[in-house]
């Protein structure tokens, strides 16, 4: 098992893939920063806070971290390093297991890093954070990191269950951009702008639901519930990758 | 060109994605425009030919799938390789590409408009008009995605790719609406206005019963957006592609 963990954690950190997506995460921040700035001097000549810059990195966190796990996974597939795995004696549970903890390691890094560029942003280029305690930024990362892990298994999972067909990219790159555009609608319609929620009965249980455990909604808004939902959603959804990939990956017939 | 041309179509004929693709395109604009599925508030309210024109953007959603597998399945199983072998040039498989997924999306175009129409909705000229914007529309996005899928040949990254374009159209047009509105002002505004035009998500979003007009730059201009991104895209396509090495 550990052979594999380090195999794969060293092929990811060598990874043109990754080593690109780092780049994009510091480029998007710092054009982000850019842009708002541009817009705030020239149009509202009003000063930068963090608020405005500080929570880019959750508008393509998703994109980024599926994009990526799928493709590191996928290269696995297509240069045969899964087959000589096995081949080399090592069982398919370390094999699957291995690479669904590549999948979180990703997503942990991409957003580590972006933490790091974001309170370096804050502090070089605006007035700091005026409406939000240290608390609850640690709080808003702690709980992208934990999503961005559980985004890494679950599109990992699927490229494994899927054995590195087109198919995978599909259903992963889909649902990504699907579940990004139902999160923001959903938001909207729990908490709108102008007055009170106006949802009732299954439609409400079903978006509070959605809100509160699917990690893919935790980047639209701050957390505004307790910690135990965000790790339970969070669970929940490596725990399902882990226990439905597994299931399929051990019957996989590999080329 | 002409037999590259055919040799796709009759690919196409037997391609189930498409086929599906135009059995869902038909019962979907028929259940939506005549409003069998029940939908209550403001979709209820508006004519049946604006929700018609509302569930055509998802065709911008199957072609961002159809164009990119299609045409990427023949660098994977050398079918471009031996295109070049017979004979032809990359530019030409290029162009029968091209001719290929304008013609498939004037069919899935025609179901639709006749989905509609049983649906329900009225013939008239300026329901034409703004599903011939449209589909103009579409095409300069089938050639986007038809840009990306000639000069990326590895799958993963190609959907990557298109996927990430599906989403900037997405996230342009909704930050668009709002620069536009509340922040542009003078011929800024009008420079604004034209580039969430190059969008087809953007043009189709103009067009919409509830969107600003301010948005809308009028349907010539849409079409004359529509004819310069499709130039462009073909161009950039087309340009030095005989020296893309081929395995």
């Amino acid at each position: 098992m550990f052979r594999n963990l380090y195999a794969d954690t060293r092929s990811i950190l060598l990874n043109r893939g990754f080593r690109f997506a780092l780049a994009a995460i510091v480029s998007w921040q710092l054009l982000f920063l850019l842009f708002v700035w541009l817009i705030q001097t020239l149009f509202f000549k009003e000063a930068l806070t963090a608020e405005d810059v500080g929570f880019s990195f959750s508008s393509v966190a998703v994109f980024l971290v599926t994009g990526s796990s799928l493709y590191i996974s996928g290269d696995a597939f297509s240069s045969g390093c899964i087959r000589n795995k096995i081949i080399s004696g090592a069982r398919r549970t370390e094999v699957f297991l291995s690479a669904v903890c590549g999948g979180m390691f990703q997503g942990v890094m991409y957003s580590m890093l972006a933490c790091v560029v974001s309170v370096m942003v804050s502090l070089l280029f605006t007035a700091g954070y005026m409406s939000y305690s240290i608390q609850e930024i640690a709080e808003y990362w702690i709980v992208i990191t934990m999503a961005c892990a559980a985004i890494g298994a679950f599109s990992t999972a699927l490229v494994m269950s899927l054995g590195g067909n087109q198919l995978s990219y599909i259903i992963g790159f889909a649902l990504a951009f699907l579940l990004n555009v139902v999160s923001a609608r959903i938001v909207d319609k729990l908490y709108p702008a102008d007055g009170l929620c106006a949802l009732t009965g299954t439609k409400l249980a079903a978006y509070s639901f959605f809100d509160r455990f699917i990690p893919y909604s935790y980047f639209t808004a701050t957390p505004h519930y307790g910690m135990g939902n965000y790790v339970s959603g969070c669970a929940g959804l490596i725990l399902t990758s882990l226990a439905a990939g597994w299931m399929v990956f051990r019957k996989k017939e590999l080329k | 060109m002409i037999n590259l041309y055919k040799s796709n179509m009759r690919r196409l004929s037997r391609n189930p994605l498409f086929i599906g693709g135009l059995a869902i395109a038909f019962l979907a604009t028929l259940a939506f425009t005549s409003n069998m599925i029940g939908l209550t508030g403001r979709f209820a309210a508006i004519e049946n030919e604006e929700r018609m024109f509302f569930i055509s953007i998802a065709m911008m959603g199957f072609f961002t799938v159809f164009v990119p597998l299609f045409t990427n399945v023949e660098y994977g199983n050398g079918v471009i390789r031996n295109k070049l072998v017979a004979g032809y040039s990359i530019k030409q498989v290029f162009y029968s590409h091209l001719l290929a997924h304008a013609s498939a999306l004037f069919l899935m175009s025609a179901i639709y408009m006749l989905a509609g129409i049983l649906g329900g909705a009225k013939i008239s000229g300026s329901m034409l008009l703004k599903n011939t914007v449209l589909f103009f529309a579409l095409c300069a996005y089938i050639s986007v995605m038809l840009l990306l899928s000639i000069r990326v040949k590895k799958a993963v990254a190609l959907i990557g790719y298109v996927f990430l374009v599906l989403m900037f159209s997405y996230s342009g047009v909704m930050t668009g609406n709002a620069i536009v509105s509340f922040v542009l002002k003078g011929s800024a505004k009008t420079i604004g206005v034209i580039i969430y035009n190059t969008i087809a998500f953007g043009q189709w979003f103009a067009n919409l019963w509830f969107s600003s007009e301010e948005m809308n730059p009028g349907n010539a201009t849409q079409l004359a957006i529509s004819a310069a991104m499709i130039f462009a895209t073909v161009f950039l396509g087309a340009f030095r592609l005989d020296k893309k090495d081929i395995k």
